[in-house]
């Protein structure tokens, strides 16, 4: 299993994906949680939060998405600046450069509990190389409650920004947790997990071969390392020597956390 | 209503964070007690105590992990054998969900017994209480419950309190639980060889398999293998690696 962080630069590999993801998203928070007010009649969770500027984790083993969780930036959208501030009674909701927001966190379906704390893994020790990259310093989150104890065994030390409340399909709470430089560590301690979870893949290649350079590099996200060999001679045809066939296959191995 | 004064609403949501904060902070059992108490009791509450309430195979089975408890009514409902007959304890079993005592007893018949229990509870001045299931893993259940006589159940910052209190508590006491409970193993250390051994045997390979993935004998192999058990105290290979698993030593 990889998380692949899908933003709007490489968002073209990842069509078929993400429309499984918001399937899945369907699934899980109208099936599973019960949230009526998410059901759609075409089985597709979507809302306007779903713009250029989201970035999605996608836990996929191969092609198949497993589980996923946006993450918005604050300073261009966030839920609990523009529809849940009233959930914060000290001071004005977390926003700025270094703050990113949780949300839609579906790590799968309930129906597959092993598949399930798999990928919720995944995605945690994901979110966290993905915030090392990007010189993340706070998350937040309009956390439903029944995920917070969740959080606090992780070790994070979510503070609350005001009391639970309704929300219209349970009770939730707003949080911001700082993400610390052994953050990372400590978690994948307690998750007794060591490699790097999270990959994502270069912006995505415009012009002549575009679509068979594209494929073939979807493909080879989801491939073992030893498989990659034979792929990589044919991806690398005609590329500069600048790029080696080691590098892609670091890139690969570790993802670019 | 009871006499003394009400905290004001947005002075209860500042209790709540300062007893937040203080769970926070809270390194060991010991000093978890000693930091929240003056919150929780600021908040009215005067029991606040985690517990394992229902087994893996769904039976009640209280038992106190950390927390200040009634002492009195401890003994007493451990004497009398109360868990089997706790509708509360039942109630744990539904769902995640928070309640408090009094939306149990407003939608449900007891049973003579059940009825027994909550009678005598008031009688040790236990009349309100707020109880948090978390449902573990493996099936089993551990609950925080809250309770003060002077708690006004009523108040909708109260009950908000309380579900954010509880929740805070309840994990980070479970925390500290299992973290003492590791403390309280003899350290063990393995070597890098050891460790991918007990890796190639978690994946089910025998050790001549082990001993061709690594390119070296099968004996060496049965001394990784024996060596790790020793350090570990276990007998047989299979142990060895749910230990080294428990220890942190292994990834699953």
């Amino acid at each position: 299993m990889k998380v692949h962080i899908v933003t709007n630069a490489n968002r073209d590999f990842y069509a078929a994906p993400l429309e499984q993801m918001h399937r899945q998203r369907h699934a899980y928070f109208v099936e599973d949680m019960g949230w009526e007010g998410l059901r759609r009649p075409n089985g597709l969770e979507v809302d306007e939060y779903d713009d250029p500027h989201a970035v999605y984790l996608l836990a996929m083993d191969g092609q198949k998405v497993e589980g996923s969780l946006r993450l918005l930036p604050t300073w261009r959208r966030s839920l609990l600046v523009e529809r849940f501030a009233h959930f914060v009674s000290e001071g004005e909701p977390p926003q700025g450069p270094d703050i990113w927001e949780w949300t839609r966190w579906a790590p799968g379906s309930l129906a597959r509990p092993k598949s399930l704390i798999r990928a919720r893994k995944f995605l945690i020790l994901g979110a966290l190389e993905f915030a090392r990259s990007r010189g993340i310093d706070v998350f937040t989150a309009i956390c439903d409650m029944k995920f917070l104890g969740q959080m606090i065994e992780l070790g994070w030390w979510p503070t609350p920004l005001g009391l639970p409340q309704e929300f219209g399909e349970g009770t939730a709470v707003a949080l911001r947790w700082e993400v610390f430089p052994d953050t990372l560590g400590k978690t994948r301690a307690i998750l007794k997990h060591k490699s790097a979870t999270a990959f994502e893949a270069p912006a995505f290649a415009s012009g002549e071969h575009a679509s068979v350079s594209n494929q073939l590099l979807f493909e080879l996200f989801s491939m073992r390392p030893a498989e990659i060999g034979a792929i990589e001679q044919i991806v690398f045809r005609g590329q500069p020597a600048d790029r080696t066939p080691v590098d892609l296959q670091n890139i690969a191995i570790q993802g670019n956390a | 209503m009871p006499a003394v004064a009400q905290p004001m609403s947005g002075d209860i949501a500042r209790r709540a964070f300062d007893a937040v904060a203080g769970v926070q902070r809270a390194r060991s059992l010991e000093e978890l007690q000693g930091l929240v108490g003056r919150n929780f009791s600021s908040l009215g509450f005067d029991v606040w105590v985690g517990f394992d309430s229902v087994t893996s195979s769904g039976k009640s089975d209280v038992n106190v992990l950390f927390g200040a408890t009634h002492a009195a009514w401890q003994q007493h409902y451990k004497d009398s054998g109360f868990d089997q007959h706790d509708v509360m304890i039942r109630e744990t079993l539904k769902s995640n969900e928070p309640f408090f005592w009094n939306d149990v007893l407003q939608r449900k018949e007891l049973t003579p017994k059940e009825q027994l229990v909550m009678h005598q509870a008031a009688d040790f001045g236990l009349r309100e209480g707020f109880v948090a299931p978390m449902h573990n893993l493996d099936g089993s259940i551990t609950s925080v419950l809250l309770t003060g006589e002077k708690v006004d159940v009523a108040d909708p910052d109260i009950r908000a309190a309380a579900h954010l209190l509880s929740m805070y508590f309840g994990s980070a006491g479970r925390r500290l639980v299992r973290e003492s409970a590791l403390q309280a193993l003899p350290p063990v250390s393995l070597s890098a060889r050891q460790i991918e051994c007990l890796y190639w045997v978690r994946q089910g390979k025998s050790a001549t398999d082990i001993g061709d993935i690594l390119g070296i004998s099968t004996h060496t192999v049965n001394d990784y293998v024996t060596r790790a058990c020793v350090k570990l105290g276990v007998r047989t290979r299979v142990q060895a690696v749910a230990e080294a698993a428990l220890r942190g030593l292994l990834e699953l």
